[in-house]
């Protein structure tokens, strides 16, 4: 099935810079949907209130972690298929194992490209 | 009083008056012993200046590549307009990649405060150490909670693991 470009992404990072950068390479690549927020708690809630069809989140953020988020996506019923890609500075063995466990997508380490992350896009929702 | 008696009571004064200081340096030295932190200079000094390190390192190449981009721009030839406006979309894109070393600069920052902030309650147990306050309690590390110890920030140079593994692991 073909990727709908005009799906809701939310993308989460406590860092604005990163919010711009991310939302500026989803708009080249053709997205036109995205909305931002600042830590795990916030989109959560966010989650909860619109369908999105892809979560792009930092992990190191405050009070929840992106590691939170995604644990909480996958034992919420209702978004526990939600795709999910994590995008962090985090680039030990552990924190990818970690987070593959927990059930997560796909992993970009920071800094990336845009060419990665349009890889990575479409390793996780298909040809766009 | 005798001459002999005001002597004596004199050097009985000036005696208590070492003994009370040697006490007070054994005192400090025991507290100073305390103190002695083998992690912060083995682990937490050292690696707070290789973060430094590391941010110079990439503010650096992040200058660059924006300054790459910007003269890519200055150099097109505008006789072909649609070719020259991808071409600054392109370097845009360029800038905007740059740009993400605000975040990780801003996280090994964080990590240098941890460590600044660590000497600095070493200083403060260090001045009530020799100010006779309260005894110093050694510090009883916190247990570390399992997704906290995930909690690293960027790794250094040659600590990390490339995107291309990464990739290994989700093929």
């Amino acid at each position: 099935m073909a990727v709908q470009m005009n799906m809701p992404i939310l993308i989460v990072d406590d860092y604005r810079t990163m919010l711009r950068i991310i939302r500026n390479l989803l708009s080249k690549l053709g997205f036109t949907d995205i909305d931002e927020a600042p830590d795990g708690e916030t989109a959560l809630a966010m989650l909860k209130s619109r369908d999105y069809g892809l979560v792009i989140s930092d992990w190191n953020m405050q009070p929840m972690t992106g590691f939170e988020l995604l644990k909480v996506v996958r034992a919420d019923t209702i978004l526990k298929t939600m795709p999910f890609i994590m995008v962090t500075a985090e680039s030990k063995v552990e924190n990818v194992q970690a987070a593959r466990q927990a059930g997560v997508n796909n992993y970009i380490i920071k800094p990336f490209s845009a060419a990665v992350l349009k890889a990575k896009l479409k390793a996780v929702l298909g040809e766009f | 009083m005798s001459s002999n008696d005001a002597n004596t009571a004199r050097i009985k004064k000036l005696t208590q008056e070492c003994v009370d200081i040697v006490r007070t340096i054994l005192v400090a030295r025991r507290e100073m012993g305390r103190l002695h932190d083998p992690e912060l200079r083995q682990v937490h000094l050292p690696r707070a200046s290789e973060e430094i390190g590391a941010i110079l390192t990439m503010t650096e190449s992040a200058t660059n590549d924006i300054m790459l981009a910007a003269e890519d721009m200055m150099a097109l030839d505008l006789s072909e307009p649609e070719f020259a406006a991808e071409q600054v979309n392109n370097a845009c894109m360029r800038i905007f990649e740059a740009c993400s070393f605000q975040d990780i600069t801003g996280q090994r920052i964080a990590n240098v405060l941890k460590t600044l902030q660590l000497v600095e309650s070493k200083i403060e147990q260090l001045e009530n150490a020799f100010a006779g306050a309260a005894s110093v309690e050694p510090e009883v590390a916190e247990p570390v909670h399992t997704d906290a110890a995930l909690l690293n920030g960027p790794a250094l140079e040659g600590e990390g693991i490339e995107q291309d593994f990464v990739d290994q692991l989700f093929a």
